[in-house]
């Protein structure tokens, strides 16, 4: 009797874990069944697709299978969809809402990628975050130009700059130069978007001096064919300390060792000529045994 | 209370067969290719040889009772294998969607292969299937 009532609790103790299990995979069976139909949607005609798509976002359902439903809708290439995935845009929240806009991005329709710019103009800063990327995502260098022209503020403004370089967007960062004037952010700009000629022309250019030193040391972080030269004939050419000290800083950063082994080989001034060698190790320049070997040879 | 306990132990074995996984019949007469064509409503489009025949090819690969693999074409440009074991003919498009809803329903089956006939299924586009899907994804 004792025997078998063990056996039963047994029995019912792995049919419970049992079904448990078997529960827990049905659940995560029927999930990735879902996101399969889902996925599979994208195949289907729009007309079909839609209202389906529409009820999983209006749904309970997990924000991974919306995050999804999002997707799919960014992909249907109508007028219906694309209005509706900008209303996800604008009346959702948090992490959906970000989604929603940045399946604008991905799905690169111009007139979806047009309703943000309300959007951004209403949204917090993680709504603005979110539509710069999307601008960023669908290469949409106009719409963030249109941003960056438009801020109500030095962040706003620096933010959508920053993009702009990011994006490579040499002609607008220029034409922001002669509409905003000069700043910080768009000289940082010109620098992550790689523009050499303007920031030499900048770092040439010693009308306002933090613009110009900010420009000698972007330079260095640009790089570029003449880089090194160009900084060589600034250092020479100024009696200010402060471009002297960025050119050696761009110098540095550009890892251009050759152009200060040329300034140190020049230089007559012992202070001038200890300085460079001390930046020349800093480089970890092979030339500084070299200078070792002549300074020794000197010596004897 | 011996008879209570012998009641229980039997109940729960019923329970326990009860709760076994369905599995898919149609494919487990044989191991091999089975193979059937099917109208579908959806333009294929020009993916395949720019045939835009709305008829489709469908294969399925059955092994130790099972299907394993699911393929597709256009039926105008036909690229399944040669030996086929089992060919079901043409079917309708109520036929065919029972087929592949067999394989997407089948717990037993491999979950690319069940999610492979859910594409198929969504692609050959018949009301039923988005229906089918509506209730799938409504579904807690």
């Amino acid at each position: 009797m004792k025997n078998f009532l063990n056996i039963a609790t047994a029995l019912v103790l792995v049919l419970f874990s049992t079904t448990a299990l078997a529960q827990s995979d049905d659940a995560d069976e029927q999930d990735s069944l879902k996101m399969a139909a889902l996925e599979a949607l994208i195949t289907a005609p729009p007309e079909r697709a839609l209202p389906i798509v529409d009820k999983v976002l209006a749904s309970n359902s997990s924000t991974e299978l919306k995050e999804r439903a999002l997707f799919i809708l960014s992909q249907m290439d109508t007028s219906d969809s694309q209005t509706r995935l900008v209303a996800y845009a604008r009346d959702s929240q948090g992490e959906l809402q970000a989604e929603a806009i940045r399946m604008i991005g991905i799905g690169g329709n111009s007139e979806a990628l047009a309703g943000l710019g309300d959007i951004y103009a209403s949204g917090d800063a993680d709504v603005r975050d979110a539509v710069l990327e999307a601008y960023l995502i669908a290469d949409d260098t106009d719409a963030v130009f249109e941003i960056a022209t438009n801020a109500s503020n030095e962040e706003e403004f620096s933010e959508a700059v920053q993009m702009l370089g990011v994006m490579g967007a040499h002609e607008q960062l220029r034409e922001l130069r002669s509409r905003a004037g000069l700043s910080e952010s768009l000289v940082e700009a010109y620098m992550i978007s790689g523009d050499e000629v303007t920031l030499r022309e900048l770092a040439l250019d010693g009308s306002n001096p933090e613009v110009q030193l900010q420009a000698i040391e972007a330079l260095g972080v640009v790089g570029g064919d003449d880089v090194g030269q160009t900084l060589v004939d600034l250092y020479n050419a100024s009696g200010d300390e402060g471009v002297k000290e960025a050119a050696l800083q761009g110098l540095l950063i550009a890892g251009e060792d050759g152009a200060v082994l040329e300034l140190y080989r020049n230089s007559s001034d012992n202070a001038e000529k200890r300085e460079l060698l001390e930046l020349l190790v800093v480089m970890g320049s092979d030339d500084v045994w070299d200078i070792i070997d002549s300074a020794l040879e000197g010596a004897e | 209370m011996m008879r209570a306990l012998k009641a229980l132990f039997l109940g729960l074995l019923v329970l326990a067969l009860l709760a076994s996984p369905a599995t898919a019949s149609t494919f487990d007469k044989a191991d091999g290719w089975y193979k059937w064509t099917v109208d579908s409503p959806v333009n294929m489009g020009s993916s395949c040889c720019g045939n835009l025949s709305g008829e489709l090819a469908i294969y399925v690969r059955s092994k130790n009772g099972g299907p394993v693999r699911i393929r597709a074409y256009n039926a105008g440009c036909d690229k399944g294998p040669e030996e086929i074991v089992t060919d079901l003919g043409a079917l309708s498009l109520a036929q065919s969607d029972a087929l592949l809803l067999e394989i997407v329903q089948a717990s037993k089956i491999d979950m690319d292969v069940r999610e492979d006939a859910l594409l198929w299924l969504v692609l050959t586009g018949s009301d039923e299937t988005f229906e089918y899907v509506d209730r799938l994804l409504s579904s807690r």
